[in-house]
């Protein structure tokens, strides 16, 4: 393994970690497109 | 300080919302856009909130908007309300704003879509207005931003003087006579929970029961109140509810006979009757409706969407050509190699390929949706969904699942009764979501090329089949009873706002963007790893030998009867569960083929009829994760949402099964 190598894994490595925290981030909000809609940025509040 | 936007459903609170914030929330020409309260700053200031509400047409707590925006306003209590009306629609809009009036708050009404009143030649006499109902009275035009500071110095010097409206008075006679006695009756009570005494006493007299528990009334004053209903009822000869509104709409009319000027009927109504005559006929509503969405189809994957998808393709590809090369001619290591080409850029590339796709077919569902069209649509769709059981207000979540389940599931909650949202929330799954829409379009393009918007459609209306029938067996099953009536109001066609469409699209592209590189770049790394290393990870020389597939050839027994069981679709299917589009990103990977050739690639795993019972299970198989955890939480049931995979698992494996089996015996 050269530099290069460790470095392209270390980016792919940046990239995973911006990806799940983004991922846990938004675990409550909606997919593929809404994330604008009205109703994907609320928890539901059971009454 | 805190403003609260408060009208009907359709009236431009949204609008009017973006105007003072400057956000871009979703607006649609759709009443029901708005099903919880949203806050913001206004423009240029810290310290004022203002809040937008649920579309309510009264303060009765029926409806769950209803019961959001009667919450908010008794408990939180704003500092102005802001009462939106549409000023095309006034008399209709004021009967809200009478009750609006009872609940003694500093308020300001915004008149609003006068422009389309000057236009249409009428006029309101602003001051005469103003002066009748007791509240300061704005003209606006939240589209076109007219009017919109006025608004807010007026709601602001409202708030800071908390300057109440001048009268809360609007009947006379019987009416009067009876909330004046209950009034009086229950001040104490309704001091106690502060809540204005005259609301409450209008609330009692209409019957109101979550107002009678609240006030904590003795036996002798309920006896009482009835006492004051039963003479009122009885000296003007019809019942309590009718009564009210009544004395609401008398006032109404007498205001709107001195104060509206109207020469004659507004144009964008009558052009909308004229088009209805048309799109909402009888016999004629249901097919322009599916031709409507076979051109829309049609233009997305045979004319336009199709060509800049294979267009983006040929791009990813060059670019994964020249990193390729780059790669090869520094000496990169092969393991390291392969990771960064055939997983990262073949995996997210393929899903990325399909943009183009996305965002034409929503541009013209966006358009429909902007014109007015899909409320017609629920209209039409009453009929239909009544034999099953449900109403037309159930097609507005439906719709919404078009597009992805997780908001349709939350939309649900706009539904009055119970029954009718447990059944949605079962159904809305089977409505075709977007990010299946990967998954068709590869398909299609690589076994189906003429018949493309015939194959979609097809998909479309068979999950919407699908949908129908466990309606119907939920009907006679777990869901006894009759559908709440549906009354919707239907707004005026208009042309959709470049803006209103442009956001969605960038929207809907931005989402597909982050997605791509998020949960489809970790499913794809994660597909990878597993089909290039062994148990022991040792790098494998065939795929066939990795830990992938040991555990795809497991499952893929399951899907043999249905024409696939190669271990390779087993596993696609499987990663589906975490995002529709990983099915199409882990059948690239595990193709291990560039995006351009991965159709060609398709036909070594699965023949034609294979892919349209492939097309079929996934139309059909559970939703994913985030779907079903919003079905646990709505239903408030982790058995009910597992319950609800088994079964459309079960009913996607025999109708692809069904499907499969018929096409093999004629073809």
């Amino acid at each position: 393994m050269h530099l290069l190598d460790w470095l392209i894994l270390a980016v792919l490595a940046v990239g995973v970690f911006f990806a799940v925290r983004y991922l846990l981030k938004s675990k409550n909000k909606g997919c593929a497109g809404c994330r604008n809609c009205p109703l994907s940025k609320t928890k539901p509040k059971r009454k | 300080m805190m403003f609260a936007l408060v009208g009907n459903q359709n009236c431009g609170k949204t609008t009017l919302f973006n105007q003072l914030t400057g956000s871009n929330q979703h607006v649609g020409n759709f009443p029901g856009v708005t099903v919880e309260r949203k806050d913001g700053l206004i423009r240029g200031s810290k310290n004022i909130t203002v809040v937008d509400l649920p579309g309510i047409y009264s303060l009765a707590p029926y409806t769950n908007e209803e019961i959001v925006t009667r919450d908010f306003l008794l408990n939180e209590r704003p500092d102005v309300i802001i009462n939106i009306v549409d000023a095309t629609n006034i008399e209709r809009n004021l009967y809200l704003s009478l009750q609006l009036v009872e609940l003694n708050m500093p308020m300001v009404i915004a008149l609003n879509m006068m422009d389309e009143v000057r236009a249409n030649g009428n006029s309101i006499d602003i001051a005469k207005f103003q002066s009748e109902i007791g509240v300061p009275v704005i003209p606006i035009s939240a589209s076109k931003n007219e009017g919109v500071d006025e608004l807010i110095q007026v709601a602001v010097a409202t708030a800071e003087a908390k300057l109440r409206p001048k009268r809360q008075d609007f009947c006379s006679g019987a009416v009067h006579r009876a909330i004046h006695a209950v009034a009086h009756l229950v001040e104490d009570h309704a001091d106690r929970i502060g809540v204005p005494s005259r609301f409450a006493a209008t609330k009692l007299v209409e019957g109101d029961e979550p107002m009678l528990k609240l006030l904590q009334l003795s036996e002798n004053e309920k006896n009482m109140i009835e006492h004051s209903v039963t003479e009122m009822e009885t000296e003007l000869g019809t019942d309590k509810e009718a009564a009210l509104a009544d004395m609401r709409y008398a006032f109404i009319d007498n205001l709107c006979s001195r104060t509206v000027i109207k020469t004659g009927e507004s144009k964008a109504h009558l052009r909308s009757i004229k088009i209805d005559n048309i799109l909402t006929n009888k016999y004629a509503a249901l097919p322009i409706f599916l031709g409507i969405m076979l051109l829309i189809f049609w233009l997305t994957f045979g004319v336009i969407g199709t060509a800049l998808s294979d267009l983006l393709s040929l791009a990813i590809d060059k670019l994964a050509f020249l990193v390729d090369h780059g790669l090869a001619v520094y000496g990169i290591n092969p393991v390291i190699h392969s990771l960064v080409i055939d997983g990262v850029f073949v995996g997210v590339g393929s899903v990325l390929s399909f943009l183009p796709i996305i965002v034409v077919l929503f541009f013209f569902l966006s358009f429909l949706e902007d014109s007015g069209y899909m409320a017609r649509v629920a209209f039409v769709m009453d009929k239909l969904l009544r034999k099953i059981g449900l109403s037309g207000r159930s097609f507005v979540p439906m719709l919404i699942g078009f597009g992805c389940s997780v908001p349709a599931i939350m939309a649900t909650r706009t539904l009055a009764s119970e029954r009718d949202r447990k059944m949605t929330i079962l159904l809305t799954p089977f409505m075709s979501c977007s990010a299946k829409l990967p998954i068709y379009a590869l398909f299609t393009a690589a076994f189906f090329v003429e018949y493309q918007a015939l194959v979609m459609i097809s998909l479309y209306v068979l999950g919407m089949l699908i949908g129908v029938l466990s309606g119907l067996v939920m009907k006679k099953t777990l869901y006894h009873g009759n559908p709440v009536p549906f009354v919707m109001e239907l707004p005026n066609y208009r042309l959709p706002s470049p803006k209103s469409v442009g956001l969605l699209l960038w929207d809907k592209a931005r989402d597909f963007l982050v997605r791509a590189f998020t949960v489809i770049f970790i499913a794809t790394l994660i597909i990878w790893f597993l089909q290039t290393f062994d148990t022991r990870i040792n790098v494998v020389a065939d795929s066939s030998q990795s830990m992938l597939a040991a555990v795809g050839k497991f499952i893929a027994p399951i899907f043999t009867p249905l024409g696939f069981g190669d271990w390779r679709a087993a596993t696609a299917i499987i990663t589906g569960l975490s995002a529709k589009e990983a099915v199409v990103s882990s059948l690239a990977v595990l193709t291990g083929t560039t995006i351009t050739a991965l159709p060609q690639a398709l036909s070594s795993l699965f023949t034609p009829l294979a892919a349209v019972s492939f097309l079929v299970f996934t139309l059909l198989y559970t939703p994913c994760i985030a779907a079903i955890a919003v079905i646990r939480r709505e239903m408030n049931s982790g058995f009910s949402a597992l319950l609800l995979v088994f079964y459309q698992t079960a009913i996607a494996w025999i109708t692809a099964f069904v499907v499969y089996r018929i096409a093999l015996i004629f073809f």
